[in-house]
């Protein structure tokens, strides 16, 4: 595909660093907080201004050459080997472009009212900023270099903001957890970029598509080994079995980044990805068939984990991770449009319910345990009204935001080519528990009655959420200590709100389904029509008829239809069921309520083999015995020699000369052989 | 013949000032001897056709520059190196080095003298020219003024500079105390200069004073 | 006349005359004079090779080292006479601030 250059591009990234960067250095110092948020929501507004004018720049060009490009400077040149600072937006990066940005200026809207009075408002803002850069580098670089830029950049903001208040022992470790287990992740991302070089001797997304468009590609296995190795990288980012684990736990970060980065934006890197690398993906068969089992597996073991948790936040983390499943599952059936649909409508309903969680954790004074809230909706009703959108469109009702995406990625699970009923299945078992755990929190939060908090909880939490920060008293916290009512959060809190219900109800309609009604009903996948053109994989012959698509989509809703109605009669017609429930099925109920134990395998597994082997044999034996000592034989011989000449400066020019005369009798001795 | 023999005569009496100037103890005697090295090298100079340079070699070397050790030598009124002048760690170095040089020399030039060859060798090659045939005026102050000033001017102009910086050092380094004590209305105060150790420690300033 | 590889046989024994005196002697003034012999013994082979190959470039030169010459020892001696006054000795041991 031949672009068309444009000056506008670099702009896009470097408001959001600029911003960073003033926040970062002045923010301290010289900016009062509401220089910061200006300054911040100012970088993310001109971004987002300036990606839709990027976007319609698009629009208004021919579909076949629909791309602009601008090349910043010359990165990495050696030999063959070339990799510029370059971006490139053609319909799939500038619709990450929009999300990112869009969804981004909303958030950092809500934390101006979220994170007010916090002591490092600045170096919020700052990180904030740090982020939207290093994830629009993600999604705009032009080769696997500049992405993997982003990939770094984003993992490191990651890890600063879910630690963000570090004093807490806690936050740290979570941080700390999120970093090593990407760490994995890029690796595998790295080993599986320089294979991909090896293969085809290059890095840029354009010249790889490029290459595998048409026929199969002579080095088949590389490339299958590349693709794996870059799943691994996407698994890490964005939290697929076996690397999930640091997801939940990032929770702990603030709740407008647990939005922004833990939902919306970064944790669907792995997923664009793919998208973006389709012809590696098309071609390497047996990666996208782990692809679609990952994904499917991830589904449902996530979701599972969801339906007991209690934590409010941890609950929608394991939503993300089980919904990511489902775009992995798109993914490796080969639907790549209908996985980047699903990964649009996500941003829209999940960054609603974490903000309106948020929303509901900030009233109900930082506490975030599910036991404690009940019947917020009369005090809240704008949150709940947000909240209740998000909730029905995540769970699948008809006519909202997932419904379609969710639909069509079931569809196409079942139905594709590269599709399976047992990854249908796992995926279907998983949207029935999400339908359930989702109403469950509609249920514990929104309706009955207000359980409210114990005197010794809201003590315990009035204070050491916010790092010891004074928060003032926006967003309804009555510092009384005694009885409190939660209150609803100010405009720059609902705002958003009501932008991402609106747009998690509406959303779905891009991508109404091309089975039903016809090829053009589905404008999202016209819109990426010749990215993903040689990489079709066609849906299987029996599903080619309106009638499976309508049957399916009937029977996704009688799934969601049942959760809900499950939810409903465990929370509302016998609200004792679930704890005799729990209490009958008192072991497996404990396996989810540990989450599998999947930390304490990994910490008994591979942990502690790394850190006790590490200890007793790479550090008192390899490293104190064989380098130290090593290290101090050379050390200590080369002191000895130096001792040793040292002697030799005595500070007497006559040794000097003396020993210049004994050089020159052996000097001409030697010219005098050799002669 | 003859002339062979008093040149051989003459540097033998050369090499033997100095082994004095290296054997004698006393600075006078070593200024003695090397004072004697001098005048025989000026008279091998004349017998080979430098009598300008044995004449400079006569007039500067051994009128002006062994002069001016010699009266230095008396100002400073240094006496006899005590016993340890001689037994150092660089005698084991220096003799067997020196011995090992001169032997080695002396059996290469033997050789290249009487046409033979220690072995065969590249040195072979450059062969023992015979003493050509002198040009008219060769060695004359006419001949070598017009060389100086001629082919040779820029190193002669160069040399110049060279001198006037010696001149300025020299000043410079014994000059530093007049200058000082100039500044205090002493206008003879070299002895006191030399007998005064901590004027000598506070000279840096003093010798800034006259760089300026 | 003699042959010129006598001539510089003699040259260079003068020259590790005078370098034996500047290594062995301890009297800086002694170590002085150690270096003039070493310029005449390189002065007595210019002037023989200049005889022997009928060049006057080789007379040119010797009037260049007796320059250098002359400045070498005028500068040595007001170093000598400079190191005097701040030790009261000549002799070369005393002073090794070359050390460190």
């Amino acid at each position: 595909m031949q672009a068309s250059p444009s000056n506008l591009l670099v702009l896009i990234p470097l408001l959001p660093l600029v911003g960073a960067i003033l926040n970062g250095v002045l923010g301290r110092r010289f900016l009062k907080p509401a220089a910061v948020h200006t300054i911040a929501c100012g970088a993310m507004a001109g971004a987002a201004l300036l990606s839709w004018a990027v976007f319609f720049q698009l629009v208004g060009m021919e579909p076949e050459g629909r791309a602009l490009s601008q090349e910043v400077f010359a990165w990495i040149r050696i030999g063959s080997f070339h990799a510029d600072y370059a971006l490139w937006v053609d319909p799939l990066s500038a619709v990450m472009c929009l999300i990112i940005t869009n969804i981004g200026f909303l958030i950092h809207l809500y934390s101006v009212g979220y994170m007010q009075g916090d002591p490092s408002y600045y170096r919020f803002f700052a990180y904030l900023n740090l982020f939207v850069f290093a994830m629009l580098n993600l999604v705009m670089g032009d080769n696997l270099l500049v992405m993997f830029f982003g990939w770094e950049g984003v993992g490191l903001c990651s890890y600063l903001l879910i630690g963000f208040w570090f004093s807490e022992e806690a936050n740290a470790v979570a941080g700390k957890k999120a970093f090593v287990t990407n760490r994995v992740g890029d690796f595998g991302f790295a080993l599986g970029t320089m294979l991909l070089f090896a293969a085809l001797g290059t890095v840029g997304f354009q010249e790889i598509n490029h290459q595998l468009a048409g026929a199969a590609p002579p080095s088949k296995g590389l490339l299958e080994a590349a693709a794996l190795l870059l799943f691994l990288g996407a698994c890490g980012k964005s939290a697929q079995i076996p690397l999930y684990v640091w997801l939940p736990d990032a929770m702990a970060g603030p709740t407008p980044v647990s939005a922004l980065i833990h939902a919306a934006t970064m944790v669907t890197a792995g997923v664009y990805m793919i998208a973006r690398l389709n012809g590696l993906y098309f071609h390497a068969e047996l990666a996208s068939q782990v692809v679609l089992w990952i994904g499917a597996a991830t589904a449902l073991f996530a979701a599972t984990i969801g339906l007991v948790q209690n934590d409010i936040k941890k609950v929608l983390a394991y939503s993300t991770v089980s919904q990511l499943g489902f775009m992995f599952v798109a993914m490796g059936a080969g639907a790549y449009a209908t996985g980047m649909f699903h990964l649009m409508t996500h941003a829209f309903f999940k960054a609603c319910l974490f903000l309106g969680s948020g929303s509901v954790i900030m009233a109900m004074h930082h506490e975030q345990d599910m036991r404690y809230y009940g019947g917020l909706r009369k005090f809240m009703p704008w949150t709940y009204r947000t909240f209740l959108v998000a909730t029905l469109a995540i769970a699948g009702v008809p006519f909202f935001a997932g419904f379609f995406s969710k639909d069509e990625i079931l569809l196409w699970a079942l139905g594709s080519e590269r599709g399976h009923a047992g990854a249908w299945l796992l995926a279907s078992a998983a949207a029935l528990c999400t339908a359930f755990y989702m109403f469950r929190i509609l249920h514990m939060t929104f309706w009955g009655e207000y359980r409210g908090l114990p005197p010794e909880r809201l003590h315990a939490h009035g204070h050491d959420d916010h790092g010891g920060g004074g928060h003032g008293g926006d967003g309804g916290h009555g510092h009384g200590g005694g009885a409190f009512v939660p209150k609803e959060s100010p405009w720059t809190v609902t705002v958003p709100l009501v932008v991402l219900a609106a747009l998690s109800a509406v959303g779905g309609f891009l991508g109404l389904p091309a089975g039903l009604l016809g090829h053009h009903a589905n404008l999202l996948e016209g819109w990426y029509e010749p990215i993903f053109a040689h990489s079709h994989v066609s849906l299987q012959h029996a599903f080619h008829n309106p009638g499976a698509e309508a049957g399916l989509m009937a029977l996704s809703v009688a799934v969601a239809a049942a959760g809900i109605a499950l939810s409903f009669y465990l929370y509302r017609t016998r609200p004792a069921l679930p704890g005799e429930l729990a209490k009958r099925f008192a072991v497996p109920y404990r396996v989810l309520l540990q989450k599998y134990s999947v930390d304490e395998a990994y910490e008994a597994g591979i942990i502690r083999p790394i850190l006790v082997g590490s200890r007793e044999v790479l550090w008192k034996v390899v490293d104190v015995v064989a380098i130290d000592g090593l290290v101090n034989l050379v050390g200590g011989g080369l002191k000895a020699l130096g001792r040793g000449l040292g002697r030799l400066q005595t500070g007497d020019a006559q040794v000097y000369a003396m020993w210049m005369t004994g050089g020159l009798t052996v000097a001409v001795l030697v010219t005098i052989a050799i002669l | 013949m003859t002339s062979s023999a008093f040149m051989y005569l003459f540097l033998a009496a050369a090499v033997a000032g100095g082994v004095g100037m290296l054997a004698l103890r006393h600075p006078i005697h070593a200024a003695v001897s090397l004072l004697g090295t001098m005048l025989c090298l000026a008279a091998a100079y004349a017998m080979l056709g430098a009598h300008l340079m044995a004449v400079f070699q006569v007039i500067i070397y051994a009128g002006a520059i062994m002069v001016l050790v010699v009266y230095i030598i008396m100002l400073l009124d240094l006496g006899s190196d005590d016993a340890r002048a001689f037994r150092s760690v660089k005698v084991f170095v220096g003799i067997p080095a020196a011995t090992v040089l001169v032997s080695v020399l002396a059996r290469l030039a033997w050789h290249r003298a009487a046409g033979t060859e220690p072995r065969p060798g590249l040195l072979s090659s450059i062969g023992d020219p015979a003493a050509a045939a002198l040009p008219e005026g060769f060695g004359t102050v006419a001949s070598i003024g017009r060389d100086l000033l001629g082919r040779y001017v820029v190193p002669f102009e160069v040399t110049s500079v060279l001198l006037l910086a010696g001149i300025v050092g020299a000043v410079y380094l014994t000059g530093r105390d007049s200058a000082g004590l100039k500044a205090q209305g002493n206008a003879v105060g070299e002895g006191k200069g030399t007998g005064d150790g901590g004027q000598a420690e506070g000279a840096p300033a003093g010798g800034e004073e006259f760089a300026a | 006349m003699i042959p010129l590889a006598h001539l510089v046989f003699f040259a260079s024994v003068l020259f590790v005359l005078g370098a034996l005196a500047v290594v062995l002697r301890r009297n800086v003034i002694v170590v002085l004079m150690g270096i003039e012999l070493m310029l005449n013994a390189v002065n007595l082979s210019f002037i023989g090779f200049s005889r022997y190959f009928a060049d006057q470039a080789g007379h040119v030169f010797v009037l260049m080292v007796f320059v250098v010459a002359a400045v070498e020892v005028g500068v040595g001696i007001a170093i000598i006479v400079s190191l005097f006054k701040l030790r009261h000795t000549v002799s070369i041991d005393q002073f090794d601030q070359l050390r460190n």
